[in-house]
């Protein structure tokens, strides 16, 4: 089942079998009769779960209804058939992410007036988009409770709540309605300690392709070159940040996400380049509107260099009048500074051991630095 | 391929078909067939991702609960495996969120005690493990112990097959270093 490549890594051998190894320590097989009469009882409850649902189910049909007349008034993005459409279970279902944009996310469409279904378990008052029909395999969604695999169409309703993530912007709450051939609704939701939130959507987004683009180290010589943040950001999804850009001055037009502070830290010197401390983000322009930004890729990671001064000194140009402006940035990897990197935190908080000398250099040197920084929209 | 062996995976395949669908009817003989024949895969996986014999266990109880109402959505016996592992390593990983306070992480004493109960050579690659996020380990397990080839990963980690292969290598690097120190 496995496709492995042609010219065998001895290490990846190794560790391949070294993992069954390890995995046999989970122990042998479970009664299986035990768990089949586990499974035939858990399917015998869920039945008696579906009658006592039916009531409720009528209700969430009609609250169903009354988004799709909502629909009509105005339209929320669609993603998918509607809800009042079929969708045999054997066609591929519509991913719920695949073909919103940024500028079209529900977060300023929630449909008047309309509220969660309560089963979804959102607070009182929640409004929510229709955002099309999909399957839980197909959505971008972590802890969905239920079957993350299925291949059941559900409607899915989307809403946004500042929850968690405090200032970083919204996130997306997710409730799916399983629509099956009998009828039956059944509502998945998240878990409600706060599990609910998964990262923002990733609609018409670049999927990393990973495929060598011409890039400044590949003999485009050694004026500034200009890029986006897709570019940059696909780059780094695929660890090819140095091989494509090397040190070249690199040109983009961005929107800067405020500072921020991720906690594990573990802080470097030069203490300007590390970027979990001393960090933001620079998105698209196509990412934001007005002061309503969820974080969602495409985005990179940056610092700034001492010589353009501290980040809390250029409000007045990043946010001029407390809104955002669209700027002109100028910035490179591979600062030389990077070779001096070092690692300065007496004790390591985050998983597993301590970064080695040689990681922090490695860091150092994948940091975007930013040497220019110029409004260009006011 | 003869006409013998031919004929012989037809009736593997024509097999497979057919205990799913009696299992999904509720022959609870099918059942039992599907449980021995997947459990112990499962168990690997759900053990790689959290380290820990008793929480993946509990994963695994979870997950053939879940797979129990939802066996009927499988259209293609020949996924069953592959969807049984990817629904035993979720549910590892949101065991693994309900798992709290988290254990410390200190060496041998930080992974799961099962690491004290490892042979030797297994221990460096038990710490090197714990060091990753569930997710990375998540990816290792299907990889490796499951089997998943890379459009199976991509479609399980909703990424593009060349995303997948690009952070596994990463991951390769990075274990590479931790044992070879």
């Amino acid at each position: 089942m496995t496709d492995r490549s042609p010219t065998p890594d001895p290490f990846e051998e190794a560790l391949a079998a070294s993992l069954a190894r390890y995995a046999a320590e989970a122990g042998g097989a479970g009664d299986a009769y035990t768990i089949a009469d586990a499974m035939l009882d858990a399917r015998r409850k869920r039945r008696y779960r579906i009658g006592l649902a039916a009531i409720s189910g009528v209700l969430a049909t009609a609250v169903v209804a009354g988004i799709a007349i909502g629909a009509l008034a105005e339209p929320p993005p669609q993603v998918g058939p509607g809800p009042s459409e079929s969708l045999a279970p054997s066609e591929p279902a519509p991913s719920a992410t695949a073909t919103q944009s940024p500028s079209t996310e529900p977060t300023s469409e929630a449909l008047p007036g309309v509220e969660a279904p309560e089963a979804c378990g959102f607070p009182d008052g929640t409004a929510l988009s229709y955002a099309g029909r999909s399957t839980t395999s197909a959505l971008d969604v972590q802890e969905v409770v239920g079957d993350p695999m299925s291949d059941d169409p559900a409607d899915i309703y989307v809403t946004w709540d500042r929850i968690d993530w405090g200032g970083w912007g919204r996130v997306r709450l997710v409730c799916a309605i399983f629509v099956e051939p009998a009828g039956f609704v059944e509502v998945t939701v998240h878990p409600k300690d706060g599990g609910r939130a998964t990262a923002p959507p990733e609609p018409s987004l670049p999927v990393p392709s990973c495929e060598p683009v011409p890039t400044p180290n590949q003999g485009l010589g050694d004026e500034p070159y200009e890029v986006t943040v897709a570019e940059l950001w696909e780059a780094d999804q695929c660890g090819d940040s140095l091989s494509e850009f090397g040190n070249s001055d690199l040109v983009l037009t961005a929107y800067l996400s405020g500072g921020f502070i991720l906690d594990p830290c573990y802080s470097r010197e030069p203490a300007w380049l590390t970027t979990c401390a001393n960090g933001f983000f620079l998105q698209t322009p196509e990412s934001r509107s007005g002061d309503d930004v969820g974080i969602q890729p495409p985005l990179v990671m940056a610092v700034l260099h001492p010589e353009v001064g501290a980040l809390e000194d250029l409000q007045d140009d990043i946010y001029p009048g407390g809104e955002p402006a669209l700027l002109r940035v100028t910035a490179h990897f591979d600062d030389p500074a990077a070779v001096e990197c070092r690692f300065v935190d007496p004790d390591w908080r985050g998983p597993g051991p301590s970064p080695s000398p040689d990681d922090a250099i490695d860091e150092c040197r994948n940091t975007l630095v930013v040497t220019v920084i110029e409004p260009i929209e006011r | 391929m003869n006409s013998s062996a031919q004929a012989a995976q037809q009736d593997r395949i024509e097999s497979g078909a057919d205990l799913l669908r009696r299992a999904v009817a509720g022959d609870r003989d099918a059942l039992a067939s599907i449980v021995d024949a997947h459990h112990s895969d499962m168990l690997r996986v759900s053990f790689v991702v959290c380290g820990d014999r008793e929480t993946a266990r509990e994963a695994v109880q979870s997950a053939w609960l879940r797979a129990a109402t939802r066996l009927g959505s499988i259209h293609d016996h020949a996924r069953l495996r592959a969807w049984l592992c990817s629904v035993a390593a979720n549910e590892a990983r949101m065991a693994l969120r309900r798992r709290r306070p988290t254990l410390p992480i200190e060496a041998l004493d930080g992974h799961p005690a099962e690491a004290r109960a490892l042979s030797v050579d297994l221990i460096d690659l038990a710490i090197a493990l714990n060091g990753l996020t569930p997710a990375d380990r998540e990816l290792l397990a299907l990889r490796y112990v499951a089997g998943f080839s890379s459009p199976e990963l991509a479609d399980h980690a909703r990424m593009t097959p060349a995303g997948v292969r690009s952070r596994l290598k990463r991951l390769l690097d990075r274990l590479r270093k931790e044992l070879d120190r």
